[in-house]
């Protein structure tokens, strides 16, 4: 991550440049994973320039950063968590509360049970019934899968364990898959209520 | 779960920032950081810092070299696409490049050709490369028998590619395909001329190119033959017009490199063919048009335009010949007038002194065969004389011929010597080599009108036979005679 306080030799111009490529490297990524989180286009462009405007301060004030791509990811998970305190005060909270003291079990941990329970679904179903989902579970899907990041780099950014991660890797994609059943199963009963209706009428 | 994750990403990767939004953001985000500048100290600590920093000048090494290597890279592919068969252009048979000459850039520019009149144009360019490589060769002394077979199938080849393209327009269209034949049969008459005139110099190593030359020129004209009534005439007329044009155009272009004696030459020439022209319109308006005789004369006209026309664009050519070798001067009615006149004063002089040395004679039986052959020749002079008045050049030609071949007999049979006493006939002479007193001999007899100039040029004629006494007039009058055979009549 941010290698603070090292105040080495920066070169300024190759700092300018470092800081510009990073944008063009990760600007798109970024915007995806706000527009992800957030579900507004407008609201994930500001918190994309947000994030690069505080990685700038950040880097003016003598901060070098090695790795660009971990530590805006940071910055915007703070900035993504900061706008729900604005949208909903409180809710996040408690499910943080709520989660904190869920240890999870074996099965919930295992990378492979996670695997097998991901193979169960339709990603591209999963993508439209995301938005439905907790944040703290979407936060961590999106990471894994849209992202790639590893769950150690997921832990890292979220500064929850790894377990943790895992766990919630694994109840969200659980919810998914029930989300998903659940609507396959409207759809299925509107269709039988149409043939019904096509019936009697 | 891979699978998931593929769909899902997939999925997600349909949201992306508008390109215009992306510039937008970036656009806000520079004028942040030009806002909000890296600190004055961060910049002077680089400058302080930077140049004393050794991983720093490895870095500043190892980028330039990437950038020196791309540059070289970019720079060898560049001349190999460019450079090399630009330098190959120059190359003869034997050397390294001439392979890419000849099998890259000639058959790029073969399949760049897209009618088939242009592919004929360019296998005769093609053809006369080849030859003028051969006489390069020559002149180096380094045309070996190898690379003279290789020239002379070569030439062969692009002979019979271009009489193919013939055929593939006589497909479509049998009048442009006669034009091209033409155009391809006066190219390789001006080949011949070359090689023939190279051939004077190094008879033995051009001789086989030569040969096939001559071949294919022989051919050309046998194929031409074939297509008798056409071209139509109107199609004749045009080509000239276009190929004069031309001709008038180059010649102005080379005024100012040309020597005189060469403008004077080409100006006389086409002149000439001009006068042709003319004269090939007038017999079509005719009551009766010789049809096969104006196109004759057309065809005659195009050929030797565009021989002029190789005369003046082509170096290789202009080096070898002189303009006569090519397009033989055409003499007016007035000049062969003049020639009529000349060689029947010759006659006189010879009959004068055979008439003179009659009476010493002693054997009866030359008597007699002299004063039959006297007879002849005052038969023939007046009749050549009547023809002259009645415009009928070409009998009065022949009848002089005949007058004088007879009278020189005759003086041979009485040992009577003609040097001492005929004079050189200057006129036939400027004629065939077009200095500058025949020009202005032309723009007299262009002032004066056709006819009644006839007995200002015949004095003129007889004043410089007075000036000018010398040797055998005999072969130069025949010399004269076969250029003329050669030379396109006038009909």
């Amino acid at each position: 991550m941010a290698g603070k306080g090292k105040t080495g030799p920066i070169d300024a111009g190759s700092q300018d440049d470092r800081f510009l490529k990073a944008f063009e490297d990760y600007s798109d990524a970024l915007f995806r994973h706000a527009s992800m989180r957030l579900s507004d286009r407008e609201r994930a462009i500001d918190v994309v320039h947000d994030t690069y405007t505080k990685v700038w301060t950040y880097v003016r004030n003598g901060h070098e950063i090695d790795n660009f791509r971990p530590f805006l990811y940071k910055v915007l998970n703070n900035l993504i968590i900061d706008e729900y305190r604005k949208r909903k005060e409180g809710s996040l909270d408690e499910l943080l509360e709520q989660e904190g003291v869920d240890e999870g079990n074996f099965d919930e941990l295992s990378e492979s049970s996670m695997e097998a329970l991901a193979a169960t679904i339709d990603g591209r179903k999963a993508f439209t019934v995301l938005e439905a989902l907790p944040d703290v579970y979407r936060e961590v899907i999106i990471l894994r899968f849209v992202d790639e990041l590893g769950p150690k780099e997921i832990s890292e950014l979220i500064e929850e364990t790894e377990n943790v991660v895992s766990v919630r890797i694994h109840r969200g994609l659980a919810m998914l898959r029930k989300k998903i059943e659940a609507e396959a199963e409207a759809r299925e009963e509107q269709r039988l209520m149409k043939q019904a209706k096509a019936k009697t009428a | 779960m891979k699978r998931f994750g593929q769909q899902l990403k997939k999925k997600s990767e349909t949201i992306r920032l508008r390109a215009s939004e992306r510039a937008d953001l970036r656009e806000r985000l520079v004028s942040y950081m030009e806002y909000h500048p890296l600190p004055e100290s961060m910049k002077q600590q680089k400058q302080a810092v930077a140049p004393q920093l050794v991983t720093e000048a490895y870095r500043t090494i190892s980028l330039t070299a990437s950038v020196y290597f791309r540059g070289a890279v970019g720079a060898i592919v560049l001349f190999v696409v460019v450079g090399v068969p630009l330098i190959a252009e120059r190359s003869l048979p034997g050397d390294v490049l001439y392979p890419i000459k000849v099998q890259f850039n000639e058959e790029v520019r073969s399949t760049l050709t897209l009618s088939p009149y242009q592919k004929v144009e360019w296998e005769t360019e093609r053809l006369g490369r080849r030859i003028a490589e051969a006489r390069l060769l020559a002149s180096e002394g380094k045309l070996t028998e190898e690379f003279e077979a290789e020239v002379a199938e070569a030439v062969k080849a692009h002979s019979d590619a271009a009489q193919e393209s013939i055929e593939e327009i006589r497909e479509t269209d049998a009048e442009e395909a006669a034009i091209a034949e033409i155009a391809f049969s006066s190219a390789l008459e001006v080949q011949t001329a070359v090689i023939q005139a190279e051939g004077d110099v190094s008879s033995t190593t051009v001789a086989v190119i030569a040969e096939v030359v001559e071949e294919e020129s022989a051919e050309a004209n046998e194929n031409r033959t074939e297509s008798e009534n056409i071209p139509s005439i109107d199609l004749l007329l045009a080509r000239v017009e276009i190929e004069t044009t031309r001709a008038y155009e180059l010649l102005e272009s080379v005024r100012s490199i040309a020597t005189p004696s060469e403008i004077i030459d080409i100006e006389r020439r086409l002149s000439d063919i001009e006068r042709n022209v003319g004269a090939a319109i007038g017999e079509r308006e005719a009551d009766d048009p010789d049809e096969p005789g104006v196109r004759n004369l057309l065809r005659d006209a195009l050929q030797n335009t565009q021989k002029l026309i190789s005369f003046m664009t082509d170096i290789n050519v202009r080096e070898t010949l002189v303009v006569q070798d090519l397009v033989p001067v055409e003499l007016t009615i007035e000049e062969r007038t003049q020639v009529v006149l000349l060689t029947l004063d010759q006659t006189a002089v010879l009959e004068n002194g055979v008439r003179a040395a009659l009476n010493s004679l002693e054997d009866e039986a030359v008597v007699e065969k002299v004063v039959f052959g006297l007879g002849i020749i005052e038969e023939q002079t007046n009749a050549a004389s009547s023809s002259l008045q009645n415009g009928e050049i070409e009998s009065a030609e022949a009848a002089s011929s005949e007058a004088l071949a007879v009278a020189e007999d005759l003086a041979n049979v009485v040992g009577f010597e003609p040097n001492a006493v005929v004079p050189e006939p200057e006129i036939i002479e400027e004629a065939a080599t077009s200095t500058e007193e025949t020009a202005e001999e032309e723009v007299n007899t262009e002032e004066t009108g056709t006819e009644e100039s006839e007995e200002e040029d015949t004095e003129e004629a007889e004043e410089e036979i007075v000036e000018e006494v010398s040797q055998p007039v005999t072969e130069e009058i025949i010399e004269t005679e076969t250029q003329e055979a050669v030379a396109p009549e006038t009909t």
